[in-house]
């Protein structure tokens, strides 16, 4: 049982990690697409978010 | 600040969803992504924003005309980079007019401050790739900042406004000003004398340039003068041949794509977006090197606390397991 609890407080902390990774490179493609990519309808803000979490799969899995 | 009402009309219509679709807005900062190459920027704005109708090779095959007008053959394939590295401030201006001309704009060209922060020779080859534009058929409206006189004097028409958004002048600039000039000085102004940029003189008739203060009310001159008269007949009549043509001379299906809010299918886009944000990453190698630098330090520490610790418990090799992802996790942020 403590071992497990162990087990989901890693999952966790590891989660965390990832986040905090992930976010600068989320921050700055953001920007260039609230600037200059949402006011002229290029693409939906569905597709953005969906190539983004597509795009951090792959490295995360594999590490 | 001026509160102005009245219709917006496109065609003679109301403006409707399709406006934003349909116009070019050249901002006046680039902001381009730096990992792309110029070719890409263009085929991904010209893939996603030109009607999906069209066909794919028809579409870059215009990209490949715009990199020809723009005159970017040269540097079609370089990298954008960072400001200060990649391309230097010329070809990204030209690069940011080449994303929305990609576009393929039926409207309209907004070009917000084309010649802000430029030299007056890159201001100039900017004038010269507009008059270009204008020529090959594209309409272009364009705000600029205290332009020299000899830029001025390419521009066709001015619209010039007082504070509030009040009109003070709307009409042909002329041969070397004159038109522009005439009108001010038939009004009670100085005349310009000679080589005086136009501009700068215009901007101290009214009372706009610092120290410069006027006692006539210009755009109130304005709203009775006979050239006002001439443009407002103009509009009238052509609001007139819009009624005439009532009936919408597009195909309902035409019509309906342009209604919609994205040009290209939401499939569509996210394949395409994913497919640059993919390179992107590949090509910005620093964020994949941290992880595969975690992965492997992170093996490296797991096989060493399992061997030495066959007798250890379960729970020690896991707390271990986690020390050594956090401290990598850690290293590679720094």
């Amino acid at each position: 049982m403590k071992s497990q609890m162990f087990g989901v407080f890693a999952l966790l902390t590891i989660f965390m990690q990832l986040v905090e990774q992930t976010v600068p490179q989320f921050v700055s493609q953001r920007a260039l697409y609230e600037v200059r990519e949402r006011p002229s309808k290029t693409y939906s803000w569905k597709a953005f978010m969906v190539a983004q979490i597509v795009v951090e799969i792959p490295w995360n899995t594999v590490s | 600040m001026g509160v102005i009402t009245g219709d917006m009309l496109v065609d003679c219509r109301l403006r409707d969803e399709s406006f934003q679709r349909k116009t070019g807005y050249v901002q006046q900062q680039d902001l381009h992504l730096p990992t792309a190459t110029v070719r890409e920027a263009l085929v991904f704005s010209a893939l996603l924003r030109q009607p999906s109708s069209t066909p794919r090779k028809e579409k870059t095959d215009y990209v490949e005309e715009v990199i020809e007008l723009l005159s970017m053959r040269e540097y079609s394939d370089a990298v954008i980079g960072e400001l200060g590295e990649g391309l230097n401030v010329e070809q990204r201006k030209r690069l940011t007019i080449g994303v929305e001309l990609a576009a393929k704009p039926q409207l309209l060209l907004f070009l917000d401050e084309p010649t802000s922060g430029l030299d007056s020779q890159t201001s100039w080859s900017i004038c010269n790739l507009m008059e270009k534009l204008v020529n090959n058929g594209q309409a272009i409206l364009c705000t600029i900042h205290q332009p020299s006189a000899m830029l001025f004097q390419r521009f066709d028409r001015l619209l010039l406004l007082a504070k509030g958004g009040r009109t003070v002048y709307f009409g042909d600039i002329g041969k070397d000003s004159s038109k522009l000039i005439d009108y001010f000085v038939h009004n009670g102004a100085d005349p310009c004398t000679e080589g005086t940029n136009p501009a700068e003189w215009m901007l101290g008739v009214i009372g706009a340039a610092p120290g410069a203060k006027t006692d006539i009310d210009w755009p109130q001159v304005w709203q009775e003068s006979p050239e006002k008269q001439v443009i407002q007949e103009e509009l009238d009549l052509l609001e007139q041949s819009g009624q005439d043509l009532e009936e919408p001379t597009a195909t309902p299906e035409d019509d309906k794509e342009s209604q919609r809010e994205f040009a290209a299918p939401l499939a569509r886009q996210i394949s395409i977006v994913t497919k640059r944000v993919f390179q992107q990453y590949w090509r910005s190698p620093s964020y994949i090197y941290s992880k595969a630098f975690l992965s492997v330090g992170s093996v490296r520490k797991f096989l060493l606390c399992s061997e030495r610790g066959a007798d250890a418990d379960h729970s020690t090799r896991l707390h271990s397991l986690v020390s050594a992802f956090s401290i990598w996790i850690g290293v590679c942020k720094a």
